[in-house]
């Protein structure tokens, strides 16, 4: 959708337009979801947050300055309803120090990892990404599944351009340290 | 660590969070899910504050209203000079200056000061009407 249609649509929304509130569902659903199910860990949390996000959105239609795109300003509301979501159900925060820093050398790291059954992967991302917190997973999201530029993360988040770049790298460590030490886990008890 | 270290680490974790990071879907009755909670909605989501009076209304009002006093001090002349002799000293003063003004017979000035403040009662009246309605 080319972005003066989707101005068209907001116009019609903000008119009081309820039926192209749909289009706009439609488009950004997977979107908001997957950064919502990233943060709260929880597929039913993360439902309810993607709906609570385009409920807020559509409410508060008309703050949209149009300086950023909509897609950002999206990502924003939903960011900030589900980190808010994971501090009401007061999640555990797991601190790097949980594990002994045993990071494997690079090579070795993606060898390890590469020689793991499919299922077996899927359940190492999974442990990692639950050791992060709640806003971390939203950037790794931001950084690694969406690829988007530290500039839009940045507005998305409301945390400046430096600031996303250290948590993200204290991110990436975390993931490597955890990941590390679960693969010498493996390795161990393979031998 | 490493820059380069740094960069391979970045795009194993790219990989591999694409590749097997779960990816569950929203259910299929979503959008319908949504749509039903805002038909809940009686307003429309605009919040803005639309006046009664547009800018071209209010331009045109402000125009007129000073193109009126002036024209008005002109026509008066010498009553003009009893107006700003008249500036109160006191409280009670300032109660016959008001009093003055609204029945001294000059018309004019009290057609002027009726209109203006029954079109400032009525932008007022609006704002506070927008501001329940809307919260």
């Amino acid at each position: 959708m080319k972005e003066e249609i989707e101005d068209i649509i907001i116009d019609k929304i903000i008119q009081g337009d309820k039926s192209a509130c749909r289009i706009i569902i439609d488009k950004y659903k997977s979107f908001v979801f997957n950064l919502a199910f990233r943060i709260v860990n929880n597929r039913e949390d993360a439902e309810e947050v993607t709906q609570d996000s385009f409920i807020k959105a559509f409410r508060y239609l008309e703050s949209f300055n149009r300086k950023a795109k909509f897609s950002t300003w999206l990502y924003r509301i939903t960011f900030n309803t589900a980190v808010s979501k994971t501090r009401k159900k007061k999640v555990e925060k797991n601190s790097i120090n949980d594990v002994p820093e045993e990071m494997l050398p690079v090579d070795a790291f993606e060898k390890s990892f590469n020689l793991l059954k499919e299922q077996q992967q899927k359940k190492y991302i999974s442990i990692i990404l639950a050791k992060l917190s709640a806003e971390e997973r939203g950037l790794v999201t931001m950084y690694y599944l969406e690829e988007m530029p530290m500039e839009d993360i940045s507005d998305a988040t409301g945390l400046t351009k430096s600031n996303v770049k250290v948590k993200i790298h204290r991110a990436r460590q975390k993931l490597y340290v955890h990941l590390s030490h679960l693969l010498k886990q493996e390795a161990r008890e393979i031998l | 660590m490493k820059k380069d270290d740094q960069l391979r680490i970045d795009q194993f974790l790219s990989k591999s969070l694409k590749e097997h990071a779960d990816s569950p879907q929203l259910s299929a009755e979503f959008t319908d899910n949504v749509m039903e909670k805002l038909e809940g909605y009686q307003t429309s989501f605009s919040k803005s504050y639309k006046p009664i009076l547009g800018w071209k209304f209010r331009a045109f009002y402000g125009l007129f209203f000073l193109g009126i006093i002036v024209i008005s001090w002109m026509l008066i002349g010498n009553t003009a000079l009893n107006y700003t002799i008249a500036v109160p000293q006191s409280i009670s003063n300032l109660f016959s200056f008001y009093n003055n003004f609204f029945t001294s017979g000059d018309n004019l000035i009290l057609i002027t000061a009726s209109i203006s403040l029954g079109i400032w009662s009525l932008v007022l009246l609006d704002k506070l009407l927008n501001r329940v309605t809307l919260g």
